[in-house]
């Protein structure tokens, strides 16, 4: 290197370093950071003769002081730490020992301690740093509407729901091979065939009134042969009095045994026959008949 | 290998087991003159008590699969790095990957004139992103001399 460079850096105060043919703006931010500020750089005034010269001389240039001496108290610290990056010792002011301690002493300094490094930091996340990330997307965001205040109001008004999954991986490969497991659906078809039927469920077609009792999907109490049976049987019992008409019928409908009992029937019905349903039905029979 | 024989006491019988310590990872005490760092002197046992881990990946989380890739790759990756900066390794490497991306982390000795430094990383980086078909970066923090925990 021409001796004119070499007066140039000294001359500049900072840590120049010139590269033999290299761009030097290109992408070295990073190793500027760590690099240029801890090691040393060699007199390329001169490398032949430091490398053959005489035993130990070798001149060489101290590194200079970390960039932790140069930072004022409100710098930037997002442009220190912009994005996710290991923790170093000489960017991070601050005086943090990690590591167990030897026998009387202290955890080891910050300084050259592997520990400090193996650990994530999220010093690339400080709440400057969010309201920062906030602001870059705020244009890109509407309020959310102040009507849709609790989850029930939302799946009125939204009943229908997208599932998404997100995976957690890290490997050599953009693709993560579990998110080729889909639930099939077509999203854009899904919600045509929603709308076609709920279209169609409103429409009535003539035939439907032709419905009888069989083709009931539920079970219905009301004019059924239970209902029948059970008033029969009341009336048997004497427990209306005397008479057999509408008005008697209807009385003994309003009564609470009968509408249990019914109760209990539809469930049976409708359920299908499980244990608390049996228990039930047998409680509303014990009552009908006075037990 | 020292075997040490010693007799165990099982169900009212004497009988002679031989022992063997463990040898893994560990540096013996010795003379006192030797330095050692915090990753050396702590032994495989204190891993998750006094040490962390040097490699990090999701693959062994529930659910996910390739750990062994992933260890495949750290081992090269480590014996490639020793290598290429020979003798400027102040202690061992972590490796972290953080969605597709390889970065690799080493504190190293001002041995080299940081030209051959940048030549080096810009290597290493280059042929690693290439034969891992992801970007890997090299994180490199530079030392004096190595920071010694205590002496053996």
């Amino acid at each position: 290197m021409a001796s004119p460079s070499s007066k140039a850096f000294l001359s500049l105060g900072r840590i120049y370093i010139p590269l033999l043919g290299f761009n030097k703006s290109s992408g070295k931010v990073t190793y500027a950071t760590a690099l240029s500020i801890n090691s040393s750089s060699g007199n390329k005034g001169l490398p032949d003769r430091g490398g053959r010269g005489s035993l130990g001389r070798r001149p060489r240039r101290d590194a200079g002081e970390p960039r932790t001496e140069k930072m004022p108290v409100d710098q930037d610290w997002t442009a220190v730490y912009p994005a996710a990056a290991p923790f170093r010792p000489s960017s991070v002011p601050l005086p943090v020992r990690m590591g167990y301690p030897v026998k009387g002493g202290i955890p080891p300094e910050k300084k050259g301690n592997l520990e400090l490094i193996k650990i994530p930091n999220f010093l690339h996340l400080t709440p400057a740093a969010i309201k920062k990330h906030c602001e870059a997307l705020k244009p890109f965001c509407t309020e959310w509407p102040s009507a849709l205040d609790t989850d029930a109001k939302c799946d009125e008004h939204f009943p229908i729901k997208v599932e998404s999954t997100d995976y957690v991986s890290a490997g050599p490969s953009l693709r993560n091979l579990s998110a080729r497991i889909v639930h099939l659906r077509n999203y854009d078809y899904a919600m045509y065939l929603l709308t076609v039927l709920y279209h169609e469920s409103w429409k009535t077609e003539a035939w439907e009134a032709e419905k009888t009792v069989a083709d009931m999907e539920e079970y219905s109490w009301e004019d059924s042969p239970s209902q029948k049976n059970v008033l029969d049987l009341l009336l048997r019992m004497k427990v209306a009095g005397e008479g057999d008409g509408e008005e008697v019928r209807q009385q003994l409908l309003g009564r609470r045994e009968v509408q249990e009992y019914k109760d209990s029937v539809t469930r049976l019905k409708n359920e299908g026959e499980s244990e608390s349903g049996m228990v039930q039905y047998k409680e509303a029979v014990k009552k009908v008949f006075n037990l | 290998m020292m075997k040490i024989y010693s007799s165990s006491q099982k169900f009212g019988h004497k009988h002679l087991t031989a022992t063997v310590h463990n040898r893994a990872a560990r540096i013996r005490v010795g003379k006192g003159d030797r330095p050692v760092t915090y990753e050396q002197a702590h032994h495989p046992h204190h891993i998750a008590h006094r040490k962390g881990w040097l490699s990090q990946h999701t693959s062994n989380l529930k659910g996910e699969d390739r750990a062994a890739e992933r260890t495949i790759e750290d081992v090269f990756i480590r014996r490639f790095v020793f290598g290429t900066f020979h003798g400027c390794l102040a202690n061992e490497i972590v490796i972290k990957r953080r969605g597709n991306v390889l970065s690799v982390c080493a504190v190293m000795l001002q041995k080299l004139p940081p030209q051959k430094f940048y030549f080096l990383i810009g290597y290493t980086e280059s042929l690693l992103s290439h034969f891992y078909k992801c970007p890997v970066k090299l994180e490199i923090q530079t030392l004096q001399d190595k920071a010694v925990y205590k002496y053996l």
